[in-house]
């Protein structure tokens, strides 16, 4: 017998269990989809060490000139940031741009090296899909030579070098490794020296704890390399010395440092070397040098120039007769440009440079300038009567935006 | 020159003809698949009146009625999926899709869906043409499928295509509705419209008998009040930015006004964008109100699809129509604007859901005669070949849906394809750099040193088909993907690559040492190619082959590295130059690099045919 048509009646469902079933289902809902999640430091969280990076803008002399490297374009895009190198020949008063002759994209930044003030070797940090660091050697910016290419170089000022006989040195950040490699002659065969965790796993590694390698150099012939060192107070320079490394950096006082340190550069002044290092004391971060004289391991340390902050970036280099500038972030948007003499050791201020200053040139008969970029705006100040800065010279680059992508 | 591509237009003409084309070109086989059909039809009609005429033919049975929230469900969906097909064929879908519409759903998700997304993604890429023409045909077959069959076997057949195409679209196209990525949310159109698809398709594939009892009508509406209550507590959670309409200190507008503003940008009629923008407006002055609005709203649609009592269900049904029509218009924007808009979003489908819900539990079928139901569907199963030739209903209905079947595999049989197929169609190479030039002059001769310091002359590589392009060894963009795809066409010509010589000339008069070769060669891993020769020489003896190539090469300014023409040269056995190819990498994604590498590969092989 066939049922008929059904009347459907009024449900009687267990409505409890299934708003339970709702609220089940919405938690699983919510879990899934992260609502609400927070991340926290949470408390005790120790603090940090100072994030100082040492930036690639900086000026050398050569016996032909002085050269100087900074970024312009569009800074916040890496593909639009284009390294320039600027030459000014001895005597003259204008700088002209170098990069076109360097015959390759120069968005990852330039590191720049001179031999005994002579030559200049301008390594190429690789960008985009390029994995490669061209090499490429002038005396005079008319000629220009390539030499045989390495790894990709570290993103670190002092990240080349070379010594007395056209030997030279490379640090190479490939993915997490970090290699030394060095050329015995003539830039035309490189090979390995040491990685970072060679380093870090000997004895003179151990004693500094060993964080990235930031520098190479050369010392009375032989090899250096600038290291971060996680043990307080202690400065990772090393000395190859009979096949093995030895540590031969200082070793800051608990006033100027209680965090691990970082080499920022290795820097041949007159006969002396010194070495600049971040170093921090609580919440506030500094640059301290020490130098030493190349011939007798005797450093002498010179007071922390304190930086705004934790974070930022240094330029430094050579400054000509007073030994080495650097330029730091201040409060407030303003730079503060010091220079460290030997032997005093003691910073000396400088007024400060224009804003926009990428880097400053200590060139010869004492003049300075600060070399500020704007976009696409390159622009020469003069310290005039050690006071204030005059506008020599206005640069236009034409950067082709776009070029790398 | 090196540097200066970049991605095709979504509107891109090559392509955007292409695929029209392609839809004409299958809609003629729709065409002519019907016409057979019909033919078919009117052969079988006639027929069955010779024999009712004979009197073979025994009165048909009268057909017992479909469940009316069955028929709803079928009839709406399947115009919806029509829908869907037909915005499936707006021109920017090809090159749009993944780039503006895939991609960024799956982007906040968990690295595991963006995988699987990206799959789906990729057969889309490779084959910009002969996918989004096979996404047309597959939903516009699904739809049609749907409402020609209304019951039986392929009506069932129908409802699980459905099911399974929902499936499919839902984790490849809507990256599973957004459920693992953070700020899912009802309003937006969580947990995805096909998902409704695919259950609407699996309420059709069901046994039709389980429409006579309120049962089913009383499951999909605990199924959706669940939902619903889900959907209210995810949208009451605090942090996620639904409590306010402005974030504080300037921090932007909350997340549900940023949303409609960001709709209300998409390209429409004024009027509708003005709805929306006043929409925001209020939602930004009162966001904690619209949003309680809101979360008590879905609550209590929920709890009353939950509770089962015809009354109240009856009205969170009407509540529910109400909030998701709001929702479609003033937040979801209607979906299918903008040119890129797939389908109409999420409120339309979950509303014919829970209707059909609420239908099937309060509107059973007229006739739920469940003998005469059992007897019809033994007399389908039994006897396929005596109801198309006995019953003109059940031979329509069964013609009818072998043609949207045929619709289906128009898309179907395509689809697979491409899904098999790991190499891109040439046409999106063509779509940068223009179809490969067509010459027969003798080509160029040259002597120059190779990486390992041989000497290589074209002369010297007589009898094989050559490949020649110019390559910057420092070059940071187009050399390294041009010589990634000299590389894939190596491979895919595999081993006729023998009879292959791939030729790179070095286009940088500064790094021209055999050093930057070898570390060039390394970077892309050309240096186990044996057919591979990247030659250099004097900054004369390379400028003459520029010269002779008409490949310009020149120093930029800036820190630019060296501009030089993106050319490639297809070289016959007997020297001569026969095809010319434009070899601007454009984007260099995967699917640019492997439809280069087939055009090169496929030049390389008619020349050696030749």
């Amino acid at each position: 017998m066939s049922p008929g048509p059904v009347c459907p009646k009024a449900p009687s469902f267990a409505t409890r269990r299934h708003l339970a079933a709702g609220l089940v289902v919405a938690l699983g809902a919510c879990a899934l989809s992260g609502c609400g999640t927070a991340h926290s430091n949470g408390p005790g969280a120790k603090p940090g060490a100072p994030e100082v990076r040492a930036s690639l803008a900086t000026s050398l002399e050569t016996s032909s000139g002085s050269w100087a490297t900074v970024a312009m374009g569009h800074l916040d895009q890496p593909l639009n940031t284009f390294w320039q190198l600027f030459f000014r020949p001895t005597g003259a008063v204008s700088w002209s741009d170098q990069a076109s002759a360097l015959a390759v994209a120069t968005n990852g930044g330039l590191v720049v090296a001179s031999r005994a003030r002579g030559s200049l070797l301008v390594g190429v940090r690789p960008a985009n899909l390029l994995d490669y660091s061209p090499l490429i050697v002038t005396s005079n910016a008319s000629s220009w030579t390539p030499t045989s290419p390495v790894g990709p170089l570290a993103a670190e000022p002092d990240a080349l070098a070379i010594g007395t006989g056209d030997q030279a040195m490379a640090l190479v950040r490939e993915g997490g490794t970090e290699r030394v490699l060095a050329s015995p002659r003539g830039l035309v065969h490189w090979r390995q020296m040491t990685t970072q965790d060679e380093l870090a796993t000997s004895q003179a590694g151990r004693a500094c704890g060993v964080g990235e390698l930031t520098a190479v150099g050369y010392l009375a012939g032989n090899a250096l390399i600038g290291a971060s060192c996680r043990r307080d107070g202690v400065v990772g320079v090393f000395l190859a010395h009979g096949g093995t490394w030895r540590l031969v950096g200082p070793r800051l006082p608990p006033a100027l440092s209680t965090y691990g340190t970082e080499v920022l550069g290795l820097e041949t002044t007159n006969s002396d070397l010194c070495v600049l290092v971040v170093a921090g004391v609580r919440d506030s971060t500094g640059v301290v040098a020490a130098c030493t004289s190349v011939h007798a391991l005797k450093w002498q340390v010179s007071p922390a120039l304190p930086m705004a902050g934790q974070k930022g970036t240094v330029s430094f280099g050579p400054a000509g007769q007073f030994g080495l500038y650097a330029l730091t972030p201040g409060t407030a948007h303003h730079l503060i440009l010091a220079v460290m003499s030997e032997p005093t050791m003691r910073w000396r201020r400088l007024p400060a440079p224009p804003s926009g200053t990428a880097t400053v040139v200590f060139g010869p008969a004492g003049r300075l300038d600060a070399l500020s970029v704007g976009d696409t705006a390159f622009t020469d100040w003069v310290l005039a009567g050690g006071a204030t800065w005059r506008k020599m010279q206005v640069l236009h680059v034409a950067i082709q935006f776009g070029s790398s992508s | 020159m090196p540097g200066m591509s970049s991605g095709l237009s979504t509107n891109n003409p090559t392509i955007v003809s292409a695929f029209h084309s392609l839809l004409v070109h299958q809609g003629l086989i729709v065409v002519v698949l019907v016409a057979l059909l019909a033919l078919a039809w009117n052969l079988l009609r006639a027929k069955q009146l010779r024999q009712a005429r004979a009197g073979e033919l025994a009165a048909e049975a009268s057909p017992y009625p479909e469940a009316v929230g069955r028929r709803l469900v079928r009839i709406a969906f399947g115009l919806i999926w029509i829908f869907d097909g037909v915005l499936q064929a707006q021109p920017s879908m090809p090159l749009g899709m993944t780039s503006q519409v895939i991609e960024p759903t799956a982007a906040t998700s968990p690295a595991w869906v963006q995988h699987l997304v990206n799959a789906g993604a990729t057969i889309w890429s490779n084959h910009p043409i002969s996918a989004p023409a096979a996404a047309v045909w597959i939903q516009v077959g699904i739809g049609v499928f749907l409402i020609v069959a209304p019951r039986g076997y392929w009506s069932r057949l129908a409802g699980l295509g459905a099911v399974l195409w929902g499936l499919i679209v839902w984790m490849f196209g809507e990256s599973f509705g957004g459920v693992f990525a953070p700020g899912l949310t009802w309003a937006f159109g969580a947990p995805g419209a096909v998902l409704f698809y695919s259950f609407a398709g699996l309420l059709v594939a069901l046994p039709e008998r389980m429409w006579s009892s309120p049962r089913l009508g009383r499951t999909i509406l605990s199924v959706m009040g669940v939902f619903f209550v889900a959907m209210a507590v995810l949208q009451a959670w605090p942090g996620r930015g639904f409590w306010q309409g402005r974030l504080a200190h300037n921090a932007g507008p909350g997340t549900l006004t940023g949303m409609v503003q960001q709709m209300s940008a998409t390209p429409q009629p004024a009027f509708i964008s003005s709805w929306l923008a006043s929409f925001a407006a209020f939602d930004a002055a009162h966001g904690w109100a619209v949003n309680l609005f809101l979360v008590v709203s879905l609550a209590a649609i929920g709890a009353g699809f939950v509770s089962g009592r015809a009354r109240l269900v009856r009205v969170a049904v009407y509540a529910g129509i109400v909030l998701c029509l709001a929702d479609w218009v003033l937040v979801e924007d209607f979906g299918f604007f903008g040119g890129l808009g797939t389908d109409p979003n999420s409120m339309i489908p979950m509303v014919i859901v829970f209707v059909a819900g609420y239908l099937a539990m309060t509107r059973l079928a007229a006739v739920a005669d469940a003998q005469a139901t059992t007897n019809a569907a033994a007399e389908e199963k039994s006897s396929f070949w005596a109801g198309l030739s006995r019953r003109p209903a059940y031979l329509f209905r069964s013609i009818a849906a072998l043609a949207a079947i045929g619709i289906t595999l128009v898309g179907v049989i395509p689809m697979a394809a491409a899904s098999v197929n790991p190499n891109a169609d040439p046409i999106i190479a063509e779509a940068f750099d223009g179809s490969p030039g067509i010459v027969d002059v003798l080509a160029p001769q040259f002597r120059l040193v190779d990486q390992n310091g041989a000497t290589v002359a074209l002369a010297s590589l007589r009898g094989r088909a050559v490949a020649v392009t110019f390559l910057d060894p420092v070059c940071v963009s187009d050399c390294p993907l041009i010589a990634q795809e000299f590389l894939e066409a190596d491979r895919l010509l595999g081993t006729t690559s023998r009879r292959v010589a791939l030729v790179g000339v070095v286009a940088n008069p500064v790094y021209r040492e055999p050093a930057y070769l070898v570390a060039f060669d390394d970077q892309q891993g050309l240096q186990k190619v044996s057919n591979w020769y990247y030659l250099t020489g004097s900054s004369s003896a390379l400028s003459r082959v520029w010269r002779s190539f008409g490949v310009q090469v020149a120093f930029a300014p800036g820190g630019a590295m060296i501009a030089h023409s993106d050319l490639s040269f297809v070289i016959d056995p007997t020297g001569h130059m026969r095809y010319i190819l434009n070899s601007n990498p454009g984007p260099g994604t995967e699917a640019s690099k492997s439809s280069f590498a087939v055009l090169l590969a496929n030049e390389l092989r008619a020349v050696l045919r030749a």
